[in-house]
């Protein structure tokens, strides 16, 4: 497997890995070897049977043997995880390292499998033989590539030691390391649009208001104030009047990502298969957040629909990316129940500031998402929304073996299942009617240039004279 | 790939794919069930009576105890061999039955290590070579070890030594005994 490099590296502390303790058991076998060596060679003795004798004394050696290198000493262990993050497609490895021990001769270790993870090797179990008399550690590793954003909880592991022919064994319980954040692989974005409103302080966006800034505006007549560095002298001796280059003020904007996490459709394959909508929308999320902070914007960030995880506030700055993508990482989807409602409406009435470009990240099953989007439009609000849902499964006529995607009860319902879905089409591509009438856009996740059309749209109606609600 | 391109593996490297053995394991397994099949059918040659009933148990005793050698059921396979072994073969006379009885102990030797080996280590991690050489060589010498104890019972067997040789038998266990315990306790004193 070729994972690719992982994203940080662990700090010494971490390096160090955490220590297993446990202690030295007598195997079945050993027992097996004992027992039934020292009754037959007794029976041979006793009642002078020379093949019990013969029979036992081989399983009484092997025993004597296990029991002359009987370890007496713990030994020195220590698990670690070798990344503390990861993205999406990228690998760590769980490693176990041994530090040399008198008598211990096999060590082994093996992962329970956990979703959405790839393992080499592929049965997640690995062994080493030890030397007793050396003097170097020895490593188990198995490597772990993280499919999908998320939290990932590798293992928990079992890991074995045995002394000599397996007389011994040292079996700490199961090691269940903390779970390696996963954040997603952002899709490839780019807006060659600038944002409608920027009114920031410094940016990279062209304000409407003329000052100090990169883009030129115009040449005009010198006036009080001007700074002598910015006089045109070539204007300036043709004419015999000084005359100075104005510019355009650079500006930044906030930008505001709204993630539905209400719903999750589609199969989640990882990086390497197909996405569900909940997978389109936090890639396409993380691909907007890269670009617009990569640009100098401030970046929000609230997923609708997700526990325990608070607004991620308006900021800008690398730090900040990685602040987004750790949020993202740890969106999960709603359980439906009544308490998520109630959750997302709350989290529906949350602030937001004039000349903020609101992003909304859906698949426009839930009509609240859309209503507040149009809530937002009236408010005179830029609104984008980005329909995450899955291509194949906007088709009405979906094949049997896609409608397990969409309903956990579809093996039992396929005909009611198809109908239900097709009638929820119907109303979502009117509720999405609706909301384009509104003023609020609405365009599939295409990456790069998804949004340059809808933000030039937006750029020109925020232009024009309009009437809004606040 | 489609299944027509796709390279025919062996059928017993499908079998340990789909029981989730790596190879070494499967192999290691194999030689249990053959050493264990390979006694049941020594013990039917030298049985003047054969224990057919006894016989077809230890075959799916075998089978499950390869499948789950960390289990007791590798204990149970190894009793009743041994049972089996007791129960229907005489005291050996002459130099074929001697013979007969050296294997089996070696075969009795071998279903033990390889189920020991196997419990020992993960059974989807392959064996490193270097265990599978350290087993062979321990077998090797622990089967060679047998040896002595085979020639002096089939010379107390055949020659009708003079005297009790029940208390030989029994000295050389104590003294075998005796030199373990002291050998235990100057290694613990050593230690602490």
């Amino acid at each position: 497997m070729s994972g690719a490099p992982a994203v940080g590296a662990a700090s010494g502390a971490e390096a160090a890995g955490l220590r297993v303790s446990g202690r030295w058991r007598a195997t079945p076998a050993h027992v097996r070897a004992l027992g039934l060596g020292v009754l037959l060679v007794a029976v041979g003795v006793v009642l002078r049977r020379p093949d019990a004798l013969v029979l036992g004394a081989p399983l009484l050696v092997v025993a004597l043997w296990s029991s002359v290198h009987r370890p007496t000493a713990d030994p020195e262990l220590r698990v670690r995880t070798t990344a503390p993050l990861l993205r999406e497609g990228q690998a760590t490895a769980w490693r176990a390292t041994l530090e040399p021990t008198a008598q211990v001769e096999e060590a082994g270790l093996t992962l329970l499998p956990t979703p959405h993870t790839a393992y080499d090797p592929g049965s997640r179990s690995v062994a080493a033989a030890v030397d007793p008399h050396g003097t170097e550690p020895t490593v188990l590793s198995v490597t772990c590539r993280s499919t999908r954003w998320g939290h990932r909880t590798l293992g928990p592991a079992t890991l074995a030691l045995s002394s000599a022919l397996g007389g011994f064994r040292w079996e700490p319980e199961p090691i269940s390391l903390p779970a390696v954040p996963t954040v997603p692989l952002p899709d490839t974005f780019t807006a060659r649009v600038a944002v409608p409103h920027p009114d920031g302080l410094v940016g990279q966006n062209r304000s409407h208001h003329p000052g100090d800034g990169g883009e030129l505006d115009q040449i005009r007549p010198f006036r009080f104030g001007d700074r002598l560095r910015r006089v045109h002298w070539p204007v300036s001796a043709r004419t015999g009047q000084l005359h100075v280059t104005a510019t355009h003020a650079d500006q930044d904007s906030e930008i505001l990502l709204l993630v539905d996490a209400m719903h999750d459709i589609g199969r989640s394959e990882g990086v390497d298969g197909s996405g569900s909508s909940l997978d389109n929308a936090v890639r396409a999320a993380g691909a907007v957040a890269e670009h617009y902070l990569r640009a100098g914007d401030r970046v929000g960030l609230i997923v609708l629909g997700a526990r325990d995880l608070p607004p991620v506030t308006a900021a800008a700055g690398p730090n900040h990316l990685r602040r987004l993508l750790d949020a993202l990482a740890r969106t999960r989807v709603a359980d439906g129940t009544v308490s998520d409602e109630k959750r997302l409406r709350s989290q529906l009435r949350h602030h937001v500031s004039a000349g903020t470009l609101a992003v909304i990240l859906t698949p426009a099953v839930s009509p609240d998402v859309l209503a507040h989007a149009v809530g937002l439009s009236r408010r005179g609000i830029s609104v984008v929304t980005v329909d995450t849902l899955p291509a194949e499964l906007a088709s009405p006529d979906l094949p049997a073996e896609r409608l397990a995607d969409i309903a956990a009860t579809a093996a039992e319902h396929p005909d009611e299942t198809r109908l239900a879905w097709r009638i929820r089409l119907l109303e979502r591509s009117r509720e999405m009617a609706r909301a384009r009438e509104a003023g609020v856009p609405i365009v599939p996740w295409a990456g790069p240039g998804t949004l340059d059309l809808v933000l030039r749209d937006l750029g020109r109606r925020s232009r024009a004279p309009r009437v809004v609600s606040r | 790939m489609t299944a027509a391109t796709a390279p025919r593996r062996p059928s017993t490297n499908r079998l340990a794919s789909a029981l989730s053995l790596s190879r070494s394991q499967a192999a290691v397994r194999a030689l249990l069930v053959v050493a264990s099949f390979a006694l049941v059918v020594l013990t039917l040659v030298a049985a003047p009576h054969a224990l057919i009933v006894a016989a077809v148990a230890l075959v799916p005793l075998t089978l499950w105890a390869a499948w789950r050698p960390e289990s007791s059921w590798a204990t149970v396979l190894v009793v009743g061999h041994v049972l089996h072994w007791v129960a229907t073969v005489p005291v050996p006379a002459g130099a074929g039955a001697w013979l007969r009885l050296l294997g089996a102990a070696w075969l009795l030797l071998v279903v033990h290590l390889a189920a020991a080996l196997t419990a020992s280590l993960p059974p989807g991690a392959p064996l490193p070579r270097a265990t599978l050489r350290r087993w062979a060589r321990r077998g090797a010498v622990v089967a060679g070890l047998t040896l002595p104890v085979w020639a002096l019972a089939l010379v107390a067997g055949e020659q009708r030594v003079p005297g009790e040789v029940g208390l030989t038998y029994a000295a050389i266990a104590a003294a075998a005994v005796l030199a373990l315990v002291v050998h235990l306790l100057a290694r613990d004193d050593d230690r602490g």
